[in-house]
């Protein structure tokens, strides 16, 4: 994060910071540092003079060309939801030496830089945790000052990718003392391997065990990266570096059986590739991701484990298609097990997504291109207690607290023969995500689940929501709206999800308008409001249980070697064989009981038929009572209050339309029309403009008085919620 | 979808309430004004407002349709009006492509 304090001893250009932060505002302090011809002006209050913006999102740049005069401000504004800087590749100024620390230092979400440049050129960017410090792939882009040529500094020198392995194996330390080494001496197709590091003091690390202390940067496509031992070959970020394997703009990349913890961002990461594939990897205590293909296509995450990071385990994102699977993995302990920003036609396979805040999250967002996300398949999973209290989480990811599974904003997806067990929230939530535009689920078909022991509740569709979500085989004990798999039902052919061809799914012929309901959006709004107002639990990524030895991959170092091209042509699955798997909980789960510890978490089992699901909240017209009081509050407020008014506006006008003889019969029935149809408007206008024989007082006192109060309730309950 | 189609959207999913809440109402003062001019005994009263509380939509609705003081047209108009706006409205959601 951003140093708040000290300064830059050089710069090359003219900087203002502008730090402005979501929950603490503006701080009013200044420094000023004057070196050589230029002059860097860091100050952290007031506004500062700048003539054009590039928005850092998640994870690029825009625009990616900026052209500026000389001696013009420009304001790098991280409106993503994760960390970023910008530096430049020739090392002339960066946004964190601007701010006053090192040139790696990050940004904040809402955190802004301001940058003035008094020199004419051509400055290719890159953020150093979302690219590699060439520029030449990931989130990078130019800025050209002045009126000079723009020249391409990007360096496009990567080779191209090959199918088979070269035969050629580089080891690791025997024949490179570093991986970074044996990476840049690797042509593609080679594999490197490597074996625990070397019992030496450089090797050691802060918990007693021998690790490679670096941060590998890949470039060259078709490697395999290989360990001999998983839970012995570890790449340790000490806190300190970013990434544990960075693959950045090399296709065809596969990291295979190795462990790699303690980075400040993410473990391993590939970027801007075709063809990517992770197999038998462990990743903990990464403090934003675990494993994470980004802007990404053709990949595979398989047989791999991620606990300990604050936004995801594993991640999928920006990617339409993605033609991404992730199958036969444990995430846990994490913000989400999955979330996959924008990130279509990916499969989630046969996994367990177990204690972390919240289960499988698909989700869009404006910070990232390729919004809505869409046809995902999330079949076959073991899903349960994701409602972890303990577990590291970004204010984001705690809005979808305490939810198995979770669909904001998207289309299509379909989430079947899932077990789905044990959350403070719900199982299955469907509804709509506000980022800077709204977006709402449409398509979603969820079948055939085993869903037991939610809180609120087995499946909610939350509003507003668009056509086509339906619900069926699922057997809740409760729903919100209730009756959902009637009001919303399946037909037999509904289908959706990835690769799907859903043009008009069948969504059976009944289907009500009470099929969505706004308080389960307004408890989402209540976490958000709990993460502002500082009581989301403030756990710390470090602390997170160190996982167990993972199941090594079969045959080692002496596995066939296979770059990962044409992975998803390659993936065999058969989604039809697909099956509910087997509860966790031997007492459980009817004639799935017998299989005992499905998800091999042992201890944690609860036995005793019925246990452990949540405490059932109360619900008052589907609002909340006892799962946190924002929730409730804004439901109350938000959905319940207005609705009673509402209902008591049209029951005034109607009993005054009753006592009044002034109106004639046709009089009467029209207004009744006008009251009764026109949406929201006609009561109220009805008592304030339709000669109502009721008391002026009591009349605009209903109307404009108690809608006055309601608002100011809801102003105050946002403000006290830090939403305002 | 517009915000047309969201406003209309979640009138079609209020409404159904909003009108059964208003014939509870509707029912009660009608109620409560037949007691005052000594039309109905405090004991029938109270029974048919148990009826128009407890019996889901039926009683309220039956309470106007058959017990009420109302005229009829106007009971008629509350009542069936009250069906008949739900399903303009709903035809409407469905026209703008949200309700389906």
């Amino acid at each position: 994060m951003l140093d708040r304090g000290g300064s830059s001893g050089a710069s090359p250009i003219r900087v203002m910071r502008h730090l402005r932060q979501r929950r603490h505002g503006g701080v009013a302090s200044g420094l000023l540092v004057i070196l050589g011809l230029f002059t860097l002006v860091a100050c952290t209050g007031g506004d500062a003079e700048f003539q054009h913006t590039v928005e850092m999102e998640d994870n690029f740049f825009t625009p990616e060309v900026t052209r500026i005069d000389v001696g013009d401000g420009v304001r790098f504004r991280n409106r993503g939801v994760v960390p970023h800087n910008a530096i430049d590749v020739g090392g002339s100024w960066s946004t964190g030496e601007a701010a006053g620390g090192d040139a790696a230092d990050l940004m904040d979400p809402d955190e802004e830089v301001v940058v003035t440049f008094d020199e004419p050129g051509v400055y290719t960017y890159y953020c150093s945790i979302h690219a590699p410090d060439d520029g030449s792939a990931g989130m990078a882009a130019t800025l050209v000052v002045g009126d000079v040529d723009l020249e391409d500094a990007a360096d496009d020198a990567a080779a191209d990718q090959v199918t088979e392995w070269t035969g050629v194996t580089r080891r690791v330390p025997e024949d490179h003392p570093t991986i970074q080494n044996a990476v840049d001496a690797a042509d593609p197709g080679d594999l490197v391997l490597i074996a625990p590091a070397p019992e030496t003091p450089e090797h050691l690390a802060a918990d007693g065990r021998y690790a490679y202390r670096e941060q590998v940067d890949v470039t060259t496509p078709s490697l395999t990266i290989r360990g001999t031992d998983r839970n012995a070959v570890i790449i340790d970020g000490e806190h300190e570096r970013p990434i544990g394997i960075n693959t950045v703009g090399a296709d065809g990349v596969a990291v295979e059986n190795l462990t790699v913890r303690n980075t400040t961002g993410n473990g391993i990461y590939w970027t801007g590739v075709t063809g990517y594939r992770g197999s038998y990897l462990t990743a903990y205590n990464n403090e934003i991701y675990g494993i994470y293909a980004f802007d990404s296509t053709d990949g595979l995450f398989e047989h791999s484990y991620a606990s300990g990071s604050k936004d995801a385990g594993f991640y999928i994102g920006q990617c339409d298609p993605c033609d991404g699977v992730i199958t036969d993995v444990i995430a846990e302990h994490n913000g989400m097990g999955y979330s996959g920003t924008n990130a279509s036609d990916v499969y989630l396979i046969g996994s367990v997504w177990r204690h972390n805040v919240s289960g499988i999250v698909p989700n869009t967002l404006d910070s990232q291109r390729l919004p809505p996300f869409g046809r995902v398949t999330i079949a076959g999973n073991l899903i349960h207690d994701n409602d972890n209290r303990e577990a590291p989480a970004l204010g984001l990811q705690w809005s979808a607290f305490g939810n198995g599974v979770l669909l904001t904003g998207g289309m299509d997806t379909l989430v079947t023969r899932n077990r789905i067990l044990d959350h403070e929230r719900s199982g299955v939530t469907v509804g709509p995500n506000l980022s800077r535009n709204f977006w709402m689920s449409g398509g979603n078909v969820v079948t055939d689940n085993v869903i037991e022991g939610s809180g609120y509740a087995d499946l909610i569709l939350a509003g507003p929501a668009l056509t086509g979500n339906c619900f069926a085989g699922n057997d809740p004990d409760r729903t919100v709206p209730a009756g959902l798999e009637s009001v919303a039902a399946c037909g037999p052919d509904a289908t959706a999800g990835a690769h799907a061809e859903v043009v008009d799914p069948d969504r059976g012929a009944f289907r009500l308008p009470s099929r969505q309901h706004l308080a389960p959006t307004l408890s989402f709004v209540g976490l958000v409001a709990e993460s502002e107002f500082g009581l989301q639990p403030d756990n710390d990524h470090r602390d997170a249980p160190v996982p167990p030895d993972q199941e090594p991959m079969p045959g080692g170092a002496d596995a066939p070697v296979v770059p990962a091209v044409g992975v998803f042509a390659g993936f065999d699955l058969d989604l039809d064989a697909i099956e509910v798997p087997p509860s966790p909980d031997p007492t459980r789960g009817g004639e799935d009981a017998d299989a005992g510890d499905a998800d091999g978490d042992g201890a944690e089992v609860a036995t005793g038929p019925g246990a452990p699901s949540r405490d059932r909240a109360v619900l008052v017209a589907g609002v909340p009572f006892g799962i946190g009081g924002f929730s409730t509050l804004y439901g109350v407020l938000g959905w319940l209050a207005p609705f009673a008014l509402f209902a008591a506006w049209v029951a005034l006008a109607l009993i005054d339309l009753a006592r009044r003889e002034d109106l004639a019969r046709p009089a009467v029935v029209a207004w009744t029309a006008g009251v009764l149809v026109l949406p929201f408007v006609g009561a109220p206008a009805y008592l304030l403009a339709g000669g109502a024989g009721l008391p002026r007082w009591l009349r605009w006192t209903a109307v404009v008085g108690a809608t006055v109060v309601l608002a100011a309730l809801l102003g105050a309950a946002a403000v006290i919620g830090g939403l305002l | 979808m517009g915000a047309l189609q969201v406003v209309m959207g979640l009138y079609a999913t209020v409404l159904p309430f909003a009108v059964l809440a208003a014939w509870i109402a509707v029912a009660l003062w009608d109620l409560s004004r037949r007691v005052q001019a000594e039309e109905v005994g405090r004991g029938a009263a109270a029974g048919w407002a148990g009826v128009v509380l407890v019996v889901p939509v039926v009683g309220a609705a039956g309470y106007l349709l058959a017990g009420a003081s109302l005229p009829r047209w106007l009971a008629a108009t509350y009542v069936a009006g009250g069906l008949v706006a739900w399903l303009v409205v709903l035809a409407a959601t469905s026209a703008l492509g949200g309700a389906a």
